[in-house]
C-alpha cells in the first residue's frame, strides 16, 4: 500500500506555498487516479517533522514523503516524476512524450522552481501569511520587488501562451500541474497579476478548472475559499474578509 | 552540440561536466557575463531570464542546466558514463538528489562563496563574519545529511555516480577547493572521501582547466 506523509491545516500553510501544499495537490493529481494510496498526516506545528522517526525517512525534516513497500522517496518534484513516469499510460502524460517535449517539460519545471517559485512566488506569499499571522501591516518595501518578478515571469509566460497552449508545449505537462495550486494563492492575493494577461487568464482558467484539480479542492476541508477565477473586486472583498 | 555560456560559470559547469563525463562533443559560446551580454537583447530572446547557459542541438534550444543536463542523458543514455543508474527506482533517488542540490546544498554553499570569494574579489568587500558563521552552521547541517547517505552508499543515489554528484561539482570547487574551505570537510571523512572521488575525475579537471586562465585572469585584474 502506498503511504503519503503530508502536513494537516493546509489552509493555514497553502500561502506559505510550502512545498506541504503543493506536492498533495500535484500527487492527488495521479494517485486518485491510478491508485489508492494512504495519507498520513504529520503534524508540523507540534515539530512532528523533527521527530526521530520522522527524520529517518526524511532528514531535511520535510513533507512529504513517499512510501511504497520498502521504496521511499523524497523530494516532491522527485516523487511527481516518478509516479508520472510510473503510470504515463494511464492518462496524460505529464512528462513529455518525445525527447524534445520532456526537455522543454524540464526547462519549464526548472524554471517555475527557481524564476516562479523561489525568487518570487515564495518570499512574496510567505510575507502575506505572515502579516496576516502576526496580524501586523505588510512590508511594501518587501512584496514590491517581488511582485514586479512575478510580474516578469508572468510576462514572459504571456509571450510564450500567445504560441503553445500549456507552458512546455501544446499538452498539459508538470510544470501547469505544479504552478497551478500557486496562481490560486496569486488570484486571491493580487488577481490582476493574472486578470490583466489575456493568455495567462487562459491558461489558468484551463489548468484550474481540470477535474482533479477540481476534486483536490472539495476533498480538502482547508480549502476555504472558492476557487476562481476572480474579478479584482470579489479577491479585494476576499482579502479583507 | 553547442553550449552558451563561460568555463567558470557554475550553472554552465554543469552542463559542461555532463558533456564530457558522457563524451560527447561540442563548441562553447561566450556569453561574456562579466560584460553583461546575458541581459543584452539579442541573448534575452533565447533566454528571456537574461540566464546562462542555452544548449542549442541544431535547431533545438533549451537552457536551465539541470534541464539541460537531463536532455543529454535522455538523448545518449549508452554513451560514456552513465549518469540516471540502472532502474526507475535508481532515476527517481537521482531525481531526490538532484532536488536536495538545488535546493539544500547550493544555495548556501554559493552564498559562502560569495561572502569569501567574489565579495572580496570583485566589490573589495570583505566578509559578513555573522553571516558566514551562521552560513556554515546551516551547510554543515546539510553536509551531515551527505554524511550519514554516503556511509551507506559510495555516491549519493548509490552505488553508482550520478548527475546529482556531478551538479554539485562547480560550486563546491568554487567553496572546496579555490576558496579553500576546509573546516566542514574536517569532521566529515565520507563527504570528504566522496568530494576527493567526484572532483578528480578527469571529465571534471578537464573543465576546471578551462576555466583556471579565467580565474586567474580576474584575481590579476584585482589586484
Amino acid at each position: 500500500m502506498t503511504q503519503i506523509f503530508q502536513s494537516r491545516r493546509l489552509q493555514e500553510y497553502c500561502s506559505c506555498s510550502l512545498q506541504s501544499n503543493r506536492p498533495l495537490c500535484r500527487l492527488n493529481y495521479f494517485l486518485w487516479q491510478v491508485e489508492d494510496f494512504d495519507l498520513t498526516l504529520v503534524d508540523l506545528k507540534a515539530r512532528e517533522h523533527f521527530s526521530p522517526e520522522y527524520l529517518a525517512m526524511q532528514p531535511f525534516h520535510q513533507v512529504p514523503v513517499f512510501e511504497s513497500g520498502d521504496f521511499r522517496l523524497y523530494e516532491s518534484r522527485a516523487i511527481v516524476r516518478y509516479i508520472a513516469e510510473k503510470y504515463k499510460d494511464a492518462g496524460p502524460n505529464i512528462l513529455g512524450s518525445t525527447l524534445e517535449e520532456k526537455a522543454l517539460v524540464n526547462q519549464w519545471v526548472d524554471v517555475e522552481a527557481h524564476q516562479f517559485n523561489d525568487f518570487a512566488f515564495a518570499p512574496w506569499s510567505m510575507e502575506y501569511y505572515l502579516s496576516w499571522m502576526m496580524k501586523r501591516p505588510l512590508n511594501e518595501a518587501l512584496v514590491a520587488p517581488l511582485y514586479e518578478k512575478l510580474g516578469y515571469f508572468l510576462d514572459v509566460a504571456e509571450k510564450h501562451l500567445s504560441k503553445t497552449k500549456y507552458l512546455a508545449g501544446n499538452f498539459f505537462s508538470m510544470v501547469d500541474l505544479n504552478i497551478a495550486p500557486s496562481l490560486l494563492r496569486v488570484s486571491v492575493l493580487q488577481p490582476e497579476l493574472i486578470n490583466d494577461r489575456k493568455n495567462v487568464k487562459q491558461w489558468y482558467e484551463s489548468i484550474t478548472s481540470r477535474p482533479a484539480f477540481k476534486k483536490m479542492l472539495e476533498v480538502d476541508e482547508g480549502w476555504r475559499f472558492p476557487y476562481g477565477p476572480f474579478t479584482n473586486e470579489e479577491a479585494q472583498k476576499l482579502r479583507t474578509s | 552540440m553547442k553550449i552558451h555560456g563561460m568555463w567558470y560559470s557554475n550553472a554552465t559547469g554543469r552542463v559542461l561536466a555532463t558533456l564530457c563525463e558522457k563524451e560527447i562533443d561540442f563548441e562553447l559560446i561566450p556569453v561574456d557575463i562579466m560584460k553583461g551580454d546575458q541581459k543584452k537583447p539579442e541573448f534575452l530572446a533565447i533566454q528571456p531570464f537574461g540566464q546562462i547557459p542555452v544548449l542549442e542541438d541544431g535547431d533545438f534550444k533549451i537552457y536551465e542546466s539541470r534541464a539541460c543536463m537531463r536532455y543529454i542523458c535522455d538523448k545518449f543514455p549508452d554513451k560514456g558514463t552513465k549518469l540516471y543508474g540502472a532502474t526507475p527506482k535508481d532515476r527517481a533517488l537521482v531525481e531526490q538528489w538532484l532536488e536536495v542540490e538545488s535546493q539544500e546544498c547550493t544555495g548556501p554553499m554559493l552564498d559562502l562563496v560569495n561572502q569569501v570569494l567574489f565579495g572580496p574579489l570583485f566589490h573589495g568587500k570583505a566578509p559578513d563574519e555573522a553571516t558566514v558563521k551562521a552560513l556554515t552552521e546551516k551547510l554543515g547541517k546539510v553536509l551531515d545529511v551527505y554524511e550519514a547517505q554516503l556511509s551507506k552508499t559510495k555516491y549519493l543515489a548509490g552505488d553508482f555516480i550520478s548527475l546529482a554528484d556531478i551538479a554539485h561539482l562547480p560550486v563546491g570547487s568554487y567553496y572546496f577547493n579555490i576558496a579553500n574551505q576546509h573546516d566542514l570537510l574536517k569532521t566529515r571523512k565520507y563527504v570528504t572521501g566522496w568530494w576527493q572521488d567526484i572532483s578528480g575525475r578527469p571529465a571534471w579537471k578537464k573543465i576546471v582547466e578551462m576555466a583556471t586562465p579565467d580565474i586567474e585572469a580576474w584575481k590579476k585584474a584585482m589586484k
